[in-house]
């Protein structure tokens, strides 16, 4: 079933097309809901509601992105209320920064798993357009323009938030992870 | 071009987006300017680790069988949850209910005084103003909107229904029939 035919099942409400869009689209969306709110549960339920809400509003789709964009576009609009409720109910966002271990010189990284870690540490620290920018970028692999068509800004803007959370994930992640630094990951895979 | 321009297209130039005189002027830039040269190949590196670290970070998450029994049983219920109305169309509805129901009677009101009409002439030749035999009938539907609150796991989600209101009024005139010709004219009341 191509796209379009996906599409238009999915406004049937064909059981058989919703879980192939479930099959091809839950688990990349998954991932990508994991960077976004920092955890594997709270990914799980909204990467649920993302589908809830796409049935619900399956005739919205005019078919000018992907599929998959479509829902990313959902899931990134449930995970700015999730991230506003969580501060509403629980802390403030500087408590949550606190919650951010702060970079520490003796930071031992024993393999590039601990780098990608510590990265996500530090993009958890990073504020809610940033970290979005982030992702867009270097996981979805967006082109700016994209991004901004995504997010409903302007490339400007997108191009500014981009080089700001750059130079916020240098500050905050640890200097001995050398990631930033010329062949700074090489040096963290031969560890 | 200068450094600040390349610096402003740094990334379409990485993206392969800019044009062709532009993304030109960008490589004749780099050329003869060695700060610019390193700044392009260091954005090429920070981009490289940052989606390295970024797929390892997720890299092998997949939806469990258990989660997506879930999302299949959660797309085949029939209530769903959806998105909530923005407060300028509420507001909107809200307002325009008032309004509508006004209009309507005054419309009303005006076909049954005749205000809108010419006399009639009564069959005898006495010319009064006439009590149309109007019965106004007013539809307007609006609907109800009932919240529900239920818990879901760890997560409160408020289920909107909408169900259909119809107000139906009929509008009769003191009088379904003309007035008897006396001789002078008859005031229209309601």
């Amino acid at each position: 079933m191509d796209e379009q035919q996906l599409a238009a099942a999915l406004k049937a409400r064909d059981p058989a097309a919703l879980q192939e869009l479930v099959a091809s689209c839950g688990h990349r969306l998954l991932r990508s809901a994991t960077l976004l709110c920092g955890n594997e549960v709270d990914a799980g339920d909204l990467v649920q509601e993302t589908f809830v809400q796409a049935l619900a509003s399956a005739h919205r789709f005019r078919g000018q992105s992907s599929l998959y964009t479509w829902l990313h576009a959902i899931l990134l609009n449930l995970t700015r209320h999730y991230h506003r409720d969580r501060q509403r109910t629980a802390i403030d966002d500087d408590l949550a920064r606190r919650d951010v271990p702060a970079p520490a010189e003796d930071f031992h990284v024993s393999d590039a798993r601990d780098a990608a870690d510590a990265l996500a540490a530090a993009l958890g620290g990073l504020s809610g357009p940033h970290r979005e920018v982030v992702i867009l970028r270097f996981y979805e692999n967006m082109k700016i323009h994209e991004i901004a068509a995504h997010l409903g800004i302007s490339t400007g803007t997108a191009k500014s938030r981009l080089h700001y959370a750059i130079a916020e994930l240098r500050g905050r992640v640890p200097a001995r992870l050398n990631l930033f630094e010329a062949d700074g990951t090489k040096e963290t895979e031969k560890r | 071009m200068n450094c600040n321009r390349f610096h402003d297209l740094v990334f379409e130039y990485l993206d392969g987006s800019l044009s062709g005189p532009d993304r030109a002027a960008a490589e004749a830039h780099m050329a003869g300017c060695a700060a610019c040269r390193q700044a392009a190949s260091e954005q090429r590196r920070i981009a490289s680790t940052l989606a390295d670290g970024l797929r390892q970070r997720v890299e092998g998450l997949s939806l469990s069988p258990e989660a997506q029994r879930r999302i299949r049983a959660a797309l085949a219920r029939p209530s769903r949850t959806v998105p909530r109305e923005s407060p300028f169309k509420v507001w909107l509805e809200q307002a325009l209910w008032p309004v509508a129901v006004a209009a309507s009677l005054l419309v009303a009101a005006s076909l049954m005084t005749g205000l809108p009409f010419r006399p009639a002439t009564h069959p005898g030749g006495m010319e009064g103003t006439a009590l149309l035999p109007v019965m106004v009938s007013v539809r307007i539907s609006s609907c109800d909107e009932t919240y529900v609150f239920r818990w879901e796991g760890n997560r409160v989600l408020d289920t909107i229904t909408c169900a259909p209101r119809l107000v139906q009024e009929t509008i009769w005139p003191s009088r379904s029939q003309p007035p008897a010709p006396q001789g002078h004219s008859q005031p229209s009341t309601l």
